[in-house]
């Protein structure tokens, strides 16, 4: 894992603009929403939003487009915090292009923090601290 | 205490490697300076940004009521383990289906 993120990465079999084209253009084709049905997700501007009658959400924020290599999100969807960042990285793959998500907290960058914990805490040390 | 505040006392080496040295059970001071090689002056003010966090407790030896004993506070590791385990199944979630719904437009082009 890189350090200090949660990091995500696919290969799927397309050359990168359309790799890049079907991850922003087709999101709303494959984006997995939450159990209200009949939502729309598209990037509209610089937000990413999911729509329903009600009126619509924002996801995220587009602070950096790169196409067809590069987009960068302030996150504020499932799982967010302030000052949240998701990156999403388009790359050359023998298999077509690989793709990659990295979910960024803020303060963990600096020092690699999480890697560090995940390896401390995410085996058998955290099993064995009961929760209090 | 918020995750961030776990992950910005954490961003240090050696409050990390106090930490991972408290995982295998409480330690005094003493030990902790003498097993991380460095002063106690200087892991003094490690340990304070730890307690601070909610990342460690301090109480006194049983055994030795001169000496204060460090331990590990759970709570804070799990609230980070809990976002990351989250945060890591939902993206796995939506890259995989990316991944089918680029397969599915493949086969049917085909």
């Amino acid at each position: 894992m890189a350090s200090g993120e949660v990091t995500i990465t696919a290969i799927v079999p397309l050359e990168i603009d359309a790799a890049f084209s079907a991850f922003t253009t087709d999101i709303d084709r494959w984006w997995v929403r939450g159990p209200e049905s009949g939502t729309v997700v598209r990037f509209e501007g610089e937000r990413l939003l999911e729509v329903s009658t009600d009126g619509a959400v924002t996801l995220a924020t587009v602070t950096a487009s790169v196409p067809p290599t590069h987009i960068e999100l302030d996150w504020d969807g499932p799982h967010s915090a302030p000052g949240d960042k998701v990156i999403v990285d388009f790359v050359p793959d023998a298999g077509g292009t690989r793709v990659t998500i990295r979910h960024r907290r803020q303060g963990i960058e600096s020092a690699g923090a999480l890697s560090a914990v995940i390896g401390l805490w995410w085996g058998d040390r955290l099993s064995k601290l009961q929760r209090r | 205490m918020t995750v961030e505040t776990t992950l910005s006392a954490l961003a240090d080496e050696t409050r990390r490697g106090t930490v991972e040295a408290l995982g295998g059970g409480p330690l005094s001071a003493g030990q902790l300076a003498t097993q991380l090689e460095v002063t106690p002056a200087a892991l003094s003010g490690h340990l304070r940004i730890l307690r601070d966090a909610g990342l460690v407790s301090v109480a006194l030896d049983p055994d030795d009521t001169r000496v204060h004993v460090y331990s590990i506070e759970p709570g804070p590791f799990h609230e980070l383990s809990d976002w990351a385990q989250g945060a890591s199944k939902f993206w796995t979630d939506q890259l995989g289906a990316f991944a089918r719904q680029v397969e599915r437009r493949g086969r049917g082009k085909r």
